[in-house]
């Protein structure tokens, strides 16, 4: 039972992913990688890691996703997607690049199987309480980085996207209302 | 996984829909009652006794206009961003109990959907992704009214989710649990409205922003931009849009219940079969307050709005996580 | 029955060579950005699965942090990417390519 509904997970992020990589229309490939984050938030809730699940949907699908489907329609206003040849360039680039990924695929699997890791038939190590004893105890000097480094990239992208001037006259989202 | 199980199930989900799809629609008929009584004039009461079946008609109507869908627009996501702004709102109630367990046939049947650890969690991570249907329908109108709306209820969105998500923390500082049962547990001896005041208002601020209801409902105005996001939707797919912000509604003030005014527990003895009641009574209280509000208040402009969620609610929602977190600290030392 | 540990590796190594081939081969530069998020999201999944194998809790907490850093990261990139659409008015990388031969 698990493993039907491990593969129709593993079939829609891999369909997804595809749809990333082979849309031709930004948008419609963003959409497929908010679907690809959703189905991995199903499969973290399959290996006992629910706090994690929860998270990507809030960071990656509902956050990230959204930012970039912002700048993808800001550009897309003023852009047209013009003559990009969809999806893969035929010839030896388009066969080397293939027999590359299989051939890391396949290492990969040996590897995996030679290392003959059992699922841990108990629950797993998922509960928050862990998680949480390990972020503020063993964690704690990374914790503190990482919010540290979140302030920087507020700051950094606030200033990146100025155009001119000083405060806040310079910020494309504030123009608009002065 | 046995049969009973999956029976279980199967009536919950459909019981669930079942309340979600009639409250939602007497909700906007009692909405549409207290706000004209609140306006000095008497709302819908033709329509069956009392106006009663004023919804079944409105749905009827709705059902029966016919689909427009604008020229240049994206077809595909046009047709779509109505089912992404639902979807969230109807699935928020599976993690939303009504009362303790309850034993039926032999079985103990939680009033649940699922019993999931990370409830409260769960629902943020929702309201998230109900983000999703305001501005891909408004960039599938093809239409600049429709997107400067949709943008700014998408900004105003995640811009309050954060208030909510910190007051969150705070509450689940108290509670020592994600899961919603834990949370109304905790608050056996006494309601956290108690000991969070501050919280309480600002989540109540922050989800009456978070589902664009006034007085943060410019996106919406129909004296601002047309109709906002939904501005090119027509019948059946407009209908879509005002269920999912009733449904919101009722997720969020039964989220404020469970968080807040200690969900099905009442101070006197009660029979464990009438918590749904008190529960139901609790919301429909907030869901009151919420008309009120709507009734008197007029609407922020929108820098004002982002504003205020920046500057004055954040901050606040981060002092009272330091300061619940100073007390509970102190006070949990042997 | 039971998932066999190694699929979710394999799965995680078939989603990061997809993203792989992404970056590779498109010119959009938004596209390219998201066909990195995908790498990283197969390496959290890889991760996840080793935590669960392993029974140990450290896997989640890196992918705690990984999350924290991919969120910094779009943040700036989208930024950068803005601001070059600003100076350039493209976003194919072909066009963008001063420092090409």
């Amino acid at each position: 039972m698990e493993l039907v509904g491990f593969l129709l997970l593993a079939g829609a992020t891999i369909a997804g992913a595809m749809g990333v990589v082979l849309q031709r229309n930004a948008l419609y490939g963003a959409l497929s990688l908010v679907g690809v984050f959703v189905a991995t938030a199903v499969l973290y809730l399959m290996l006992s890691a629910p706090f994690l699940a929860v998270l990507q949907l809030i960071v990656y699908a509902g956050a990230i996703m959204v930012l970039f489907i912002f700048v993808i329609m800001l550009i897309s206003v003023r852009y047209e997607e013009s003559g990009e040849a969809a999806g893969v360039p035929g010839g030896a680039k388009r066969y080397t690049a293939m027999g590359l990924a299989a051939v890391l695929v396949i290492l990969f699997t040996i590897l995996s199987f030679k290392m003959a890791l059992t699922p841990s038939g108990s629950e797993g190590p998922g509960s928050i309480t862990e998680l949480g004893f390990a972020l503020y105890q063993k964690y704690m000097f990374p914790f503190e980085v990482a919010s540290i480094l979140l302030l920087v990239a507020i700051v950094g992208a606030l200033s990146i996207t100025r155009r001119h001037g000083r405060g806040l006259e310079g910020n494309v989202a504030l123009e608009e209302h002065h | 996984m046995t049969l009973g199980w999956w029976i279980e199930v199967v009536v919950k989900v459909g019981l669930m829909f079942f309340i979600v799809l009639t409250g939602v629609a007497y909700v906007s008929f009692a909405e549409r009652r207290i706000l004209a009584h609140m306006q000095s004039r008497i709302g819908p009461n033709r329509v069956g006794p009392q106006g009663l079946l004023q919804p079944a008609a409105d749905a009827l109507k709705l059902m029966t206009k016919e689909t427009i869908i604008p020229a240049a627009a994206d077809k595909i996501l046009f047709l779509f961003g109505p089912v992404f702004a639902l979807i969230p709102a109807i699935v928020a109630f599976s993690v939303i109990p009504f009362g303790e367990s309850i034993t039926l046939f032999g079985r103990e049947i939680a009033l649940h959907v699922t019993d999931v650890n990370i409830a409260v969690l769960f629902i943020l991570a929702l309201s998230s992704i109900g983000v999703y249907g305001i501005f891909l329908s408004a960039w599938a109108s093809n239409n600049k009214f429709a997107l400067i709306g949709g943008l700014r209820s998408s900004a105003q969105m995640i811009s309050y989710e954060l208030t909510m998500g910190l007051v969150i923390v705070a509450i689940v500082m108290l509670a020592g649990s994600f899961s919603l049962v834990d949370i109304v547990h905790a608050q056996a001896k006494v309601p956290f409205i108690l000991y969070q005041p501050l919280g309480f208002v600002l989540f109540i601020i922050g989800s009456l922003a978070e589902i664009n209801r006034t007085p943060f409902d410019l996106p919406e105005a129909e004296t601002e931009l047309v109709a906002g996001f939904h501005t090119e939707y027509t019948g059946m797919r407009f209908a879509i849009f005002a269920l999912s912000e009733y449904a919101n509604l009722m997720t969020v003030t039964s989220l404020a219940t469970l968080m807040f005014l200690g969900g099905w527990l009442v101070p006197w003895p009660s029979p464990a079969w009438m918590y749904p009641l008190w529960f139901a009574i609790k919301v429909l209280i907030l869901i009151f307050f919420m008309m009120w509000t709507r009734g008197t208040l007029p609407r922020f402009r929108f820098d004002q709005l982002m504003l205020f969620g920046w500057k004055v609610l954040l901050p606040l929602a981060l002092a009272n996580i330091v300061i619940t977190g100073l007390v509970v600290a102190l006070l949990e030392r042997p | 029955m039971a998932v066999p540990a190694y699929l979710y590796q394999v799965l995680a190594a078939v989603l990061f060579c997809i993203g792989v081939m992404g970056v590779l081969f498109r010119r959009n530069i938004l596209v390219i950005f998201m066909c990195v998020e995908l790498m990283l999201n197969a390496a959290n999944l890889s991760l996840i699965a080793f935590a669960r194998a392993l029974g140990n809790v450290d896997g989640q907490v890196v992918v705690f942090f990984a999350l924290a850093v991919a969120a910094a990261e779009v943040s700036v990139g989208l930024a950068i990417i803005i601001d070059l659409f600003r100076k350039k008015g493209t976003v194919d990388v072909e066009q963008v390519s001063l420092l090409k031969g």
